[in-house]
């Protein structure tokens, strides 16, 4: 299950960098289970989440003394899960494509088992990239709009708005 | 959810359900290995190309040492005696030259005509002039034939007959008349 982990190369931790071991442990605390959810909302599948929520912790390792800064931090891996999260999900669906898979493989959690949480996924799905984000992060860890707009970098404002604008989409979707 | 909460209103059910949506916990073992791998020090990239460029002088060393070694200890090389050309004696090559001029066909009309141009065989003797090669040639066809017959004369291979060598040698003294200018006048005159 956690095999991109030992896939990871061994030089990712540096001895130069292991006084800032226990920060960035901290970091992975903090973060760990954002950075997951985040990539779960777009994948849909654990195991992939998983991967790809590390791969953005390693990432994040090498440049960790840019991104020492805890609000940076959070920021960054964020927008990191995110954004590596949506090039697994097209590669998933090129492999998919080829394959010519029957199955939806990426539907195998039980949360998705629900009737009424598909149609949930289904609504956050339809929405353009720009509104499901801050629907996304706002649905987790009960981030308000000013977290939401420090993580995304955008103006509180943009926020308040993209989100009005998610709830009426997934509303009508929903109806 | 304050962010649903300050935009509706409340935090009405629609709310609630995305939030538990979202809410899927991470395999504990999962964070649990994350943190242990990015927590231990290990070897970083610096000491991981410290040690490279170790292993890899100790290499170019020994690859050095190993053909300074063969090179010293080569025996000295024997050259087998079949393998060295006999001395060949070079002559130089004729320079005679025929070129046949050919005569233009009455019937071209000034249109251009292809020159032949032979090399005779190169001949392991020099011959400068027409006129060697020529009595050369003679004499070959003078030997081919066999009704020739060469003679030698068996005395000529004799050593020839030493002339006398004088008892005494004797330079008698030549008087020279002096250079003057009335002579030189008269040299002029005449």
């Amino acid at each position: 299950m956690h095999e991109g982990i030992d896939r990871l190369p061994s030089t990712l931790v540096s001895a130069q960098e292991s006084d800032l071991a226990p920060e960035f442990e901290v970091r992975i605390v903090e973060c760990s289970t954002l950075a997951f959810r985040v990539a779960f909302s777009v994948l849909r599948h654990r195991e992939d989440a998983e991967d790809v929520a590390q791969e953005a912790f390693a990432k994040a390792h090498r440049s960790f003394r840019q991104l020492r800064d805890r609000e940076k931090f959070k920021s960054w891996i964020v927008r990191m899960t995110w954004r590596m999260a949506i090039d697994r999900l097209r590669s998933n669906r090129r492999r998919q494509t080829r394959e010519q898979a029957v199955a939806p493989a990426l539907v195998t959690d039980p949360a998705g088992a629900n009737e009424r949480a598909a149609r949930l996924w289904q609504a956050i799905d339809a929405l353009p990239e720009k509104l499901r984000i801050v629907v996304v992060l706002a649905g987790i860890q009960g981030h308000d709009m000013r977290e939401v707009s420090v993580l995304l970098g955008l103006p509180e404002g943009t926020v308040k708005s993209r989100l009005f604008e998610a709830r009426q989409r997934m509303r009508e979707w929903l109806s | 959810m304050t962010g649903w909460r300050g935009e509706a209103g409340g935090h009405d059910a629609f709310e609630q359900e995305i939030e538990d949506l979202l809410a899927v916990e991470p395999a504990p073992a999962w964070t649990a290995s994350v943190r242990g791998r990015f927590s231990a020090p290990s070897p970083g990239p610096r000491a991981a190309g410290t040690l490279t460029w170790a292993a890899a002088l100790v290499v170019v060393a020994l690859g050095g040492a190993v053909l300074w070694q063969r090179v010293v200890d080569r025996p000295p090389q024997q050259i087998p005696l079949a393998s060295v050309a006999p001395p060949t004696l070079q002559t130089p090559r004729s320079p005679v030259e025929i070129v046949h001029a050919p005569s233009a066909p009455s019937g071209t009309n000034g249109r251009s005509v292809r020159v032949g141009r032979r090399r005779t065989p190169t001949f392991p003797i020099a011959m400068t002039s027409p006129g060697d090669a020529r009595a050369f040639a003679q004499l070959l066809e003078t030997l081919a034939d066999p009704e020739v017959e060469l003679l030698m004369d068996a005395t000529q291979l004799q050593p020839a007959t030493p002339l006398p060598v004088p008892a005494s040698l004797t330079v008698d003294a030549i008087a020279i008349d002096p250079w003057t200018d009335a002579a030189a006048r008269g040299g002029e005159e005449e």
